[in-house]
């Protein structure tokens, strides 16, 4: 049980670091950003770049590879989407699908589908309870943490986030009382493609760099925001840790007791196939779209 | 507007005049050449295998053209040519893109535009399953190269393989798991793919069958970037022995995420067709040395006779050694195909379809014996017993 809840939560600090920078973006520019997740592919090249072929040591490697992320996203949006304000968000979403496309073969042709590693040690797993938990796995957990604290004060505490907030209710209202719009846009940018960096290295620490890193993980990612409601960043978060217990529980569960109570099964253990891993969570968002179709934490409009 | 379409128009001119061409130029050779088609992966994921396969199948067709004494089982010689029929062998090939759709695409222009007799096939399961539906529904013969899949068996009278499918590779893996580590709980952990549940099937009939049991099984798919889950359903159980497979870049992060857990790898971990992940998990030395140890088995693909009528010419004639064992089977195949016509002097896809087994018992394949059974089916495949160790496979035998 404790096994299942530390991957769970592992799971779910990856995909909330992703998933909140992608509803930021959906907020403000109204378009899924399908080329998100692919930030997190950067983040993690970059620091193998800096790390490994530059020799940097990791720490600073990975600080600089975020920052280089962060940057680039807002370097893709000047570059693809800036041109593309106006047009409708089917132009935007295909777009962005062609830039994941492009960002992907740019890795597959300098590193090739071979995957890559870190060279840090992994150091070896705690036993915690019977459990198993890397130190990897702790500092998954706790940068995801910490992370997620930081965003919540940038959002409530600070003149920047309360006007990415404005911009994302009403962006027109906004730059009426005096916010400018652009210089919100280029932060959303920074921040949220910086945080899917921070989730791409810890990915790759705790599990492997490869091209496909991040578009394997596009539909729980996706998923997460739009069950907490897209374009709410705590809806994200809430969506992130939902999809990572769904997962896990859906899969980790015993089923056959219960089955053997209603005589179905002789055998001792009987568990969802694991074919079925990422129709679990969905089953899940079903339910909660169906209850509440304005997502987790989305508000009646009328 | 007017001026884009137009040269819309002259780019589709010029390429139906190129086809138009093409057509004619290949129709003009066809009286005097026998052409056999063949569809294999240029592209895609699975391009170095199919390259690969297309050398081993350029090769055989050389031979036959240049004239070869093709060694028979008996130890005696068959003369084939030079060419076939007293004609040129063509082999036609299309790339199948990696892909189900790419590889329909090739079979129905080599089936009907090109009119082959004779399809030289794929080593995908899901590419091998449709176009052999199709070439069996049109009276065409199809000889899979490499494709191992169970369900191939049904395809019907016109489908040959030249592999053993892979619930030949049962038997050998369960025998070593119960001989090695006195096993009779297993769990096995499969991609979720033709090639993955034909195997599971095999392993776990043949451990139920020998007194053992399969308590879990387990179908991930593959490109994840987290197995946790899937990995508990198999280690709960606490099975004495585990069957894995899994494809380069997701054994090593099976490999990672197991010992995470806790597994005990390197002691209970078996593999069938480990060459699938030797040369990923050797670049990593964590990853190495957790799989160090895992026992398993190959396809037994190489020897004296291999080296002397294959490797070595396929390294004089290509400038580099095979990349994959598949090379040999296509040249196996293409060489079955050879000496069908041969037997059947006839290019007729009935004859030669009534002529393979024969062809297939005789014949001493490169990669063992190619003896089809009644659904067309190669009867056996020899394996060698392996031990992953020091980023490497060497020998082994249980109880050593």
């Amino acid at each position: 049980m404790l096994q299942i809840v530390f991957d769970s939560l592992t799971r779910a600090a990856e995909l909330s670091l992703m998933a909140v920078g992608l509803t930021m973006v959906y907020s403000l520019l109204r378009f899924p950003n399908f080329a998100h997740v692919e930030s997190a592919t950067i983040g993690a090249y970059a620091a193998l770049f800096f790390s490994t072929t530059l020799g940097l040591a990791f720490l600073p490697a990975a600080v600089l590879a975020i920052l280089l992320t962060a940057v680039l996203g807002v370097v893709f949006d000047k570059l693809v989407f800036g041109h593309l304000r106006d047009r409708s968000d089917i132009i935007l979403m295909i777009a962005s699908f062609a830039l994941g496309i492009g960002i992907r073969q740019v890795f597959l042709l300098f590193w090739g589908p071979r995957p890559h590693f870190f060279s840090v040690g992994w150091g070896s797993a705690l036993s915690i309870g019977g459990a198993h938990i890397t130190p990897v796995q702790i500092g998954v957990i706790v940068t995801a943490v910490v992370c997620m604290l930081l965003f919540h004060l940038l959002l409530n505490r600070t003149r920047m986030g309360i006007a990415m907030r404005a911009s994302a209710d009403n962006s027109v209202l906004a730059e009426a009382s005096g916010i400018r719009t652009e210089r919100i846009v280029t932060a959303v940018w920074l921040l949220g493609s910086g945080m899917a960096g921070v989730a791409g290295v810890l990915l790759a620490l705790d599990t492997q760099i490869q091209p496909n890193m991040g578009v394997a993980v596009i539909i729980p990612v996706f998923g997460a925001a739009i069950m907490g409601r897209i374009g709410n960043p705590y809806g994200a978060m809430a969506g992130a840790l939902i999809f990572g217990f769904a997962e896990n529980f859906g899969l980790g569960i015993n089923w056959a007791p219960l089955l053997q109570t209603v005589g179905l099964t002789s055998a001792d253990f009987a568990f969802i196939p694991a074919g079925y891993k990422e129709a679990v969570p969905f089953a899940v968002l079903i339910v909660v779209l169906i209850w509440r179709p304005q997502g987790l934490f989305g508000r009646v409009t009328r | 507007m007017k001026k884009p379409r137009f040269g819309i128009n002259r780019y589709s001119l010029l390429a139906t005049v190129g086809l138009a061409l093409a057509c004619v130029s290949s129709g003009a050779f066809a009286q005097d050449t026998i052409k056999i088609g063949q569809f294999t992966s240029l592209t895609g994921p699975s391009a170095v295998v199919g390259q690969d396969m297309q050398r081993g199948v350029k090769l055989a067709a050389d031979r036959i053209n240049d004239g070869y004494d093709v060694p028979m089982q008996d130890g005696s010689t068959v003369h084939l040519g030079p060419g076939l029929l007293g004609k040129k062998v063509q082999v036609i090939v299309e790339d199948a893109e990696s892909r189900p759709k790419g590889a329909m695409d090739a079979v129905r222009k080599l089936v009907n535009v090109d009119n082959v007799p004779v399809v030289l096939g794929e080593y995908s399961s899901g590419l091998t399953l449709p176009t052999g539906q199709f070439t069996n529904k049109n009276h065409i013969v199809q000889i899979s190269i490499g494709a191992n899949s169970p369900k191939l068996r049904d395809v019907g009278p016109y489908f040959f393989d030249m592999i053993g499918l892979n619930n030949l590779e049962g038997p050998p893996m369960v025998n070593l798991a119960m001989k090695a580590e006195n096993a009779k709980t297993f769990a096995t952990i499969v991609p979720n793919n033709p090639y993955g549940v034909g195997l599971e099937e095999g392993l776990c009939d043949t451990a139920e069958n020998n007194g053992g049991k399969c308590v879990a099984r387990v179908r991930y798919d593959n490109n994840q970037t987290d197995y946790r889950a899937q990995l508990r359903q198999i280690s709960r159980p606490k099975p004495d022995a585990v069957f894995f497979f899994a494809y380069g870049s997701d054994a090593t992060l099976l490999l990672r995420q197991a010992s995470e857990l806790g597994m005990d790898v390197s002691g209970k971990w078996f593999g069938p067709e480990m060459s699938n992940w030797v040369s990923e998990v050797s670049k990593n030395e964590n990853i190495s040395k957790i799989a160090d140890g895992v026992r398993g088995i190959v396809l037994s693909v190489g020897g004296d006779f291999y080296d002397k009528e294959y490797a070595q010419p396929f390294e004089k004639a290509f400038g580099e050694k095979p990349a994959s064992s598949f090379g040999a089977f296509g040249y196996d195949a293409m060489m079955v195909a050879a000496l069908a016509i041969h037997d059947a002097n006839s290019t007729d896809p009935e004859k030669i379809k009534d002529a393979i087994p024969a062809a297939a018992e005789k014949y001493k394949g490169l990669t063992g014996t190619k003896a089809v059974d009644k659904d067309g089916m190669q009867k056996n495949a020899d394996f060698d017993v392996k031990v992953y160790r020091d980023g490497a496979l060497h020998d082994y035998s249980p109880g050593s």
